[in-house]
């Protein structure tokens, strides 16, 4: 999480192979589950975040909080955030304090899944067989889970199951959070609620 | 005497009557005498037997009446001689020019300008000769070769043409279409006059125009079209080409630009300059014949005021046929505005969104409703970044007109996810236009034109998604890949292989910054070498590549990346962008090519009149690989450095000269002899086939890489430029030590071994590398590829010999005398373009 290591991130990637599976984190890239609650949706939400698009009826609202040098997004240096084997939507920007709502499908059991940075990838590339081994390798290097309370905490911030329509009321949710959670990224918000033409 | 008999007495003829008196006496008139028993008879003359004719005798011209008898004799003397059965004339035929009298008709003959012949203009651009005869009785013969000719009516003449005295005075028009020379001949024959012709040479040369730029070195004047509105525009004659106008003046007008047939109903000449110039064109250079047209100049509320220019030589106020146009056809020079600067309309914001990941900003011309259909620019952000962050952008361009939707890219997954995006967008926005802003726009959109912009992974998804459409990997209803007229990525990843992101034959443009701190274009990082992409682009190509602009300098709110010394800011960054953006679309999309010349100039001598002078960029040009152009060496034919692409020997007395793959092998930038090919990032090792050369030369040393050219190769008249692309080679210890801008002369030599040389550094030169440190020791980033156009008429200014039709070899000459003192450069593609 130095310079040093951040350097590291842009040694050269191969096109043909796939990037090594070499974790950001080191345990501490997430520093906090602030905020959790799970949703249903009527629709799908199309999820472009793993290969293959697996559509989205369930899943959870996250929010948490990320080294802020480690959290801002890159262009080609930024690791993936996965949440057990599988990576999560990243919603909003947080190009300085770090906190970051996320999508995450399914229903994790955020005491038993880790919530880290993984390498440097593009999510629409990992499969589950990558996710399974980003998941192992992260575990080798120390991430661990939230422990309970926090993921109590969390939870108990979040409140109920949200039962939304679709994509577009999911998004109107996140984008209420991320107003709540990371002010730096208000226009943003208001960005992601623009009414219709 | 018998009665009734005459006799002749004294010359009198008298009449006996039958009485044998005198009946009468009569004395014979002239010509008469008497004859015995007959009276005064007419004596035998000249025109007994040519009654109506006009005999010559002794220099003499006897006119015979129709009774056969001489009515008048008359010496002919001075130039006249006596013809038969026409008098006392001169043998004459003439062919005569308006600009150039009688005794330079043959030498140095006239001067028409290269033009299409059947243009409205045609007849004016051409030379016209008054064709007469005063030899009566003459029929006149006009023959021609080497040129063309028409009549007065403008129809082509058939030759040999025939012209009788009625159809005297005539006249012709001579022209070409080509460079040739040639000559026109009118003869007659004619009783003693024999045979009795003029002759006017007529040299057809190419045409480069009059408008330009002087130089401080040969060719002295540099032929161009686009002038900032701000600065300084001149107008210039080689009295070598045109040497039929050497000692005549004439008087120089910048009028508002026409059409050919505008100018052919209206030649007159209103000067927008304020001053109408008189040049008196003096015969030892060009260098001579230069005139400053205008200091500073009002576009006139356009992006490119369209002007024309006339040499008018009769100083009659309009132009006519041996007046010299710049124009007519085509825009002969324009006044540019500031292409920073905002347009002249209000613009309009707008912002919605049509479900997910289809928020879009919409940025239009307030008075969209009196327009036509206008082009659509799409925005697709990048990774981080968020689809309002481009108002410069759009505000700018909905200034000047456009039409401009930035979208909400979904670029978090990948770059195949964010095309997606950017095609869903561009399709919404298509479909939705009676919805959006209450369908202001309905009618108003040109869904054949559309241009995407892309930052970053957005950069790279507007490239795949070109791709995926071409490939028919994904539907769309309101739009197919002809459409997009222009792709431009700034600093985009690479994360795909090139034959994924693959701007195919789309004009494409790549804006990159040296300080980016994210997409660094190093060779440290595959996804970062966004050369790469550009260098896979097979239509037109453009780079813009930007000393001290960093990655997030290209939109308003991303995190401050730059990573370098001098870093010149969003704001310069940014009117750098919006200069060369605006150049595109309007040379590009809305077909006023002149602009195109501030991306294929080298930028030290065309760029936006408010940009700094201080701001570094290097400017790349590869023109259509489909087009029409002759390949000399793009070292993509083996790995034989002696051959060139066109089956030429290349040879190099200096100190090194190889060829390969422009990838840098260690994927540092400190310089070691071990990887030759230091900073190229223009291919990856096993992914990508492109090839570059490099040539190095040392203080002290005069040196000269030579590529012969082939037979079948060397025939350059009807082309433009010669073509190459360059660049200093970073922190090689000669560039470290040359620490400035680069040059060489590069020589033409023809099949007869005339030859000409230019050293490009009057124009300017390659630039230095921007000095930024990291990936290894010492200072210094890209290898920045700039294209240098050399305009092929130049190397034949002030009338060097040089034979295009048929050149040997093109050389590089090396070394202090001729350029910079050492240097190691990567180079490229080679070429003779349009």
């Amino acid at each position: 999480m130095n310079a040093s290591f951040l350097f590291g991130l842009l040694v050269p990637l191969g096109l043909a192979n796939p990037p090594p599976v070499e974790p950001v984190d080191d345990g501490d890239a997430v520093c906090a589950l602030l905020y959790a609650r799970p949703f249903r949706l009527d629709r799908p939400h199309d999820y472009p975040w793993m290969r293959g698009h697996p559509p989205v009826t369930e899943g959870l609202i996250v929010v948490v909080e990320v080294d802020p040098k480690l959290a801002r997004l890159r262009q080609v240096a930024s690791p993936v955030l996965y949440v057990g084997d599988t990576p999560a939507e990243r919603v909003n920007i947080a190009a300085s304090e770090g906190r970051v709502v996320l999508i995450v499908p399914g229903r994790p059991d955020l005491t038993q899944m880790p919530v880290y940075l993984g390498s440097v990838e593009l999510p629409e590339r990992v499969d589950a067989q990558r996710g399974a081994l980003e998941l192992e390798a992260a575990r080798a290097v120390g991430v661990e889970p939230f422990d309970e309370t926090e993921v109590q905490a969390a939870y108990a911030r979040g409140g109920a199951e949200l039962h939304l329509s679709g994509s577009a009321a999911l998004y109107h949710a996140a984008a209420d959070l991320v107003e709540v959670w990371s002010p730096e990224d208000a226009d943003q918000a208001d960005n992601l609620r623009a009414p219709a033409p | 005497m018998p009665p009734g008999w005459i006799v002749c007495i004294d010359g009198d003829a008298v009449h006996c009557d039958e009485a044998g008196d005198v009946a009468s006496r009569e004395t014979c008139e002239e010509g008469w005498e008497c004859v015995e028993g007959q009276g005064c008879m007419k004596l035998p003359d000249e025109c007994d037997l040519t009654p109506n004719w006009v005999l010559c005798i002794d220099e003499e011209a006897v006119t015979c009446d129709e009774a056969g008898d001489v009515v008048s004799r008359e010496t002919c003397f001075g130039e006249d001689i006596c013809i038969e059965g026409v008098g006392c004339a001169p043998c004459h035929v003439d062919l005569a020019d308006a600009v150039v009298g009688e005794e330079d008709e043959e030498d140095p003959g006239i001067v028409v300008a290269a033009a299409p012949l059947h243009s409205p203009l045609a007849l004016v651009r051409m030379r016209a000769l008054t064709l007469t005869s005063s030899t009566p009785g003459a029929m006149v013969i006009v023959d021609a070769s080497g040129v063309s000719l028409f009549d007065g009516d403008g129809l082509a003449l058939a030759t040999p043409a025939s012209f009788a005295q009625g159809e005297l005075p005539a006249t012709l028009y001579v022209g070409g279409e080509a460079a040739a020379e040639g000559q026109v001949t009118a003869t007659f024959r004619l009783g003693d006059c024999g045979e009795v012709s003029d002759t006017v040479n007529v040299r057809v040369v190419d045409w480069a125009g009059l408008s330009g730029v002087p130089r401080d070195g040969f060719p002295w004047f540099s032929y161009v079209d686009a002038f900032n509105a701000t600065g300084p525009a001149w107008v210039a004659l080689d009295p070598f080409r045109f040497a039929d106008r050497v000692g005549l003046a004439a008087d120089v007008y910048v009028v508002e630009h026409r059409e050919a047939e505008a100018w052919a109903s209206d030649p007159t000449l209103v000067d927008v300059t304020g001053t109408v110039e008189t040049l008196t064109v003096a015969g030892d250079s060009v260098a001579s014949n230069v005139v400053e047209v205008w200091s500073t100049l009002d576009p006139d509320g356009q992006v490119a005021r369209p002007l024309d220019v006339v040499l008018d030589f009769d100083r009659d106020g309009a132009y006519g046929p041996g007046d010299l146009l710049d124009g007519g056809d085509t825009v002969g020079l324009a006044a540019v505005k500031d292409l920073s600067a905002e347009g002249p309309h209000k613009v309009v914001m707008a912002q919605y969104s049509g479900g997910s990941w289809l928020g879009q900003v919409l940025y239009y011309p307030q008075d969209i409703g009196t327009m036509g259909q206008v082009p659509l620019v799409v925005v697709s952000h990048g990774n981080g970044h968020d689809y309002t962050w481009y108002d410069y952008l759009g505000e700018h361009l909905a200034s000047h007109g456009y039409v401009v939707m930035s979208h909400q890219n979904n670029t978090g997954p990948g770059i195949e996810t964010a095309s997606t995006t950017t095609l869903l967008n561009t399709d919404y926005f298509l479909e939705n236009l009676d919805n959006i802003e209450g369908g202001v726009l309905l009618g108003h959109v040109d869904g054949h034109r559309i241009v995407w912009i892309g930052h970053s992974r957005g950069g790279e998804g507007v490239v795949r998604a070109y791709d995926r459409l071409v490939e028919g990997d994904i539907e769309v209803t309101a739009y197919s890949p002809s459409d997009i007229v222009l792709i431009s990525s700034i600093a985009p990843t690479v994360f795909n292989d090139v034959t994924e992101s693959d701007p195919h034959d789309r004009p494409y443009h790549l804006i990159a910054g040296a300080a980016d701190g994210d997409v660094t274009g190093g060779p440290d990082c595959v996804q970062c070498q966004f050369f790469r992409i550009a260098q896979a682009a097979t239509g037109d190509t453009h780079v813009t590549y930007v000393q001290g602009a960093s990655h997030n300098d290209f939109n308003c709110c991303g995190f401050d990346d730059g990573t370098g010394p001098d870093l010149i800011g969003p704001e310069e960054a940014q009117a750098v962008a919006k200069a060369a953006w605006l150049a595109l679309l309007e040379g590009r999309v809305e077909g006023e090519p002149l602009l195109m010349e501030y991306l294929s100039r080298l930028y030290d001598d065309l760029h936006g009149s408010s940009l700094a002078e201080t701001t570094v960029v290097a400017n790349q040009y590869r023109v259509d690989r489909e087009g029409d152009l002759i390949v000399l060496e793009g070292f993509q034919n083996g790995s034989d450095i002696a051959i060139s692409d066109c089956g030429g020997s290349v040879s190099y007395d200096g100190d090194v000269l190889r060829e390969g793959k422009l990838d840098d092998r260690d994927s540092v930038l400190g310089w070691t002899e071990g990887d030759p090919y230091n900073g190229m990032t223009q291919a990856v090792d096993t992914v990508d086939a492109t090839r570059g050369g490099i040539l190095e030369w040392s203080e002290g040393d005069a040196n000269s890489l030579s590529f012969e050219i082939p037979e079948g190769f060397g025939d350059w008249s009807g082309y433009g430029f010669l073509s190459l692309r360059a660049a200093q080679q970073t922190r090689h210890p000669w560039t470290v030590a040359l620490d400035g801008p680069l040059s060489f002369t590069v020589t033409l030599v023809d099949g007869s071994g005339a030859w000409s040389s230019i050293d490009f550094g009057v124009v300017g030169g390659l630039t230095t590398p921007y000095k930024r440190d990291g990936l290894g020791s010492g200072s210094g980033w890209a290898n920045e590829f700039a294209t240098v156009r050399l305009r092929l008429i130049e190397f034949q200014a002030d009338g060097t010999p040089l034979d295009l039709t048929h050149i040997v070899e093109v050389r590089f000459d090396v070394g202090a005398d001729v350029g910079s003192a050492l240097g190691r450069i990567g180079f490229d593609d080679l070429e003779i373009v349009p």
